[in-house]
């Protein structure tokens, strides 16, 4: 049984790696927007809307942010 | 209808890999660049890159796929190119033999096509060469300026040093008529342009606010609705900020490993002096391909999990299936190939 599961896993790993470097090869991005921006800003509700008061509050034009895992903070201050 | 059968056999060895590798070349946010402008011209663009490939082509076809050189019988060549020249169909055609090799012939050409255009696209946009060089840019300059890109560009460097954009806040001043003006403010989530003329037609905004005529924090009012898209006539003009994040500097191993995968992969499936695969057939020629693709395949994860370790869960265990396989592989090989 633990072989079986050995087994899968490394096939598991390897197809991973293969998709992975398929989808980096053939993976057209044709969106305007950064992918990790999506998953991490607008599909959050609390961070965005984070995002956006900065941005009604923003006198300054360049607002830098950081991307901490599901969360993001901002770098430069106005 | 009468068809000139030598411009015809003109249209398929010189134009037509080169609209094959426009295809392919122009893609993503830049397709509509391949069907622009009319067909006459697209012949003439198509011919420089339809010559080239046909050169590599051809070059590939006799040392990888027929093995023999293509003009030995020089009255057969001369014989169907007399009669192409007078617009009549050779009779040496009609042999199903050749037949079948300019139909693999033809298949190289288009597989050649598509890799030279991904290797041309991913070269163009990885390198930032379409910013740095501007004859290399692509017709669609809206995606540059609406995505950021265009920071990158000589007039605008200096702007966000060392800063890539993930995202655009647009504040669009729209013409409403007998009403006057209206100022909206949203994320910019996509945009369409003319097929023709490449100028913009309309852009599409989401979480959008719009700004009234109070005092700060009043004036800025959240308009109810998904997505917001306001046509480019409309359009009065258009203020970017954009968000961004620091930059990395180029990881220059992780390019290195990469050029290495690929060289591996490469040399594998060319099989120099028959290194791999030896005294097999058409068919165990292309299965023992499959295997090492596979074994290459499996050495690669074994190296990522030395290489990437957090990447892995459970490191060890997988490590000794890897090789569990590798070693079936391996066997497999020199069983089928070596005894």
């Amino acid at each position: 049984m633990t072989l079986l599961k050995v087994i899968l896993m490394s096939l598991s790993a390897s197809l991973g790696l293969f998709k992975l470097q398929v989808l980096r090869t053939f993976g057209r991005e044709t969106s305007v927007v950064d992918k990790e921006v999506v998953d991490v800003i607008l599909s959050n509700e609390s961070n965005k809307k984070k995002l956006i008061d900065r941005l009604n509050q923003n006198n300054n034009s360049s607002v830098e942010i950081k991307i901490e895992g599901k969360e993001f903070s901002f770098v430069t201050s106005d | 209808m009468e068809i000139a059968l030598n411009s015809l056999i003109l249209f398929l060895l010189f134009i037509f890999p080169g609209i094959v590798f426009r295809r392919f070349y122009y893609v993503g946010e830049f397709s509509k660049q391949f069907s622009s402008g009319n067909w006459i011209n697209t012949f003439y663009i198509s011919l420089v890159p339809g010559l080239i490939i046909q050169i590599i082509s051809y070059f590939t076809f006799i040392n990888l796929i027929y093995r023999k050189p293509i003009v030995n019988n020089y009255e057969l060549v001369n014989s169907i190119y007399s009669e192409l020249k007078d617009n009549s169909l050779p009779k040496e055609l009609f042999n199903f033999e050749l037949l079948t090799w300019i139909f693999a012939y033809l298949i190289v050409t288009i597989i050649i096509s598509f890799i030279i255009a991904q290797f041309c696209w991913l070269v163009v946009r990885n390198l930032d060469w379409d910013k740095k060089f501007s004859p290399l840019r692509f017709n669609n300059y809206w995606h540059y300026y609406l995505s950021g890109e265009s920071l990158k560009f000589k007039d605008f460097r200096g702007i966000l040093p060392k800063q890539k954009v993930l995202l655009t806040e647009a504040d669009v001043l729209v013409d409403t008529g007998n009403e006057g003006t209206k100022l909206y403010k949203g994320f910019l989530r996509q945009h369409t342009i003319c097929r023709s003329t490449g100028e913009l037609k309309a852009i599409y905004l989401t979480d959008v606010r719009r700004y009234r005529r109070d005092l700060p924090p009043n004036n800025i009012r959240e308009v109810p609705g998904h997505i917001m898209i306001i046509p480019a006539e409309k359009i009065l003009n258009i203020n970017l900020t954009y968000i961004t994040k620091s930059e990395k500097v180029i990881n220059y191993s992780t390019l290195f490993l990469a050029i290495l995968n690929l060289s591996i992969l490469l040399f594998l499936m060319f099989n120099p002096s028959k290194i791999f695969l030896r005294d097999t057939t058409i068919f165990g020629d292309i299965v023992g391909r499959f295997w090492l693709f596979l074994g290459w395949l499996f050495i690669a994860t074994m190296l990522d999990t030395f290489f990437k370790p957090k990447n892995h869960e459970n490191v060890k265990s997988l490590r000794y299936g890897l090789l569990f396989f590798i070693l079936i592989i391996i066997i497999i090989i020199y069983f089928y190939f070596y005894k």
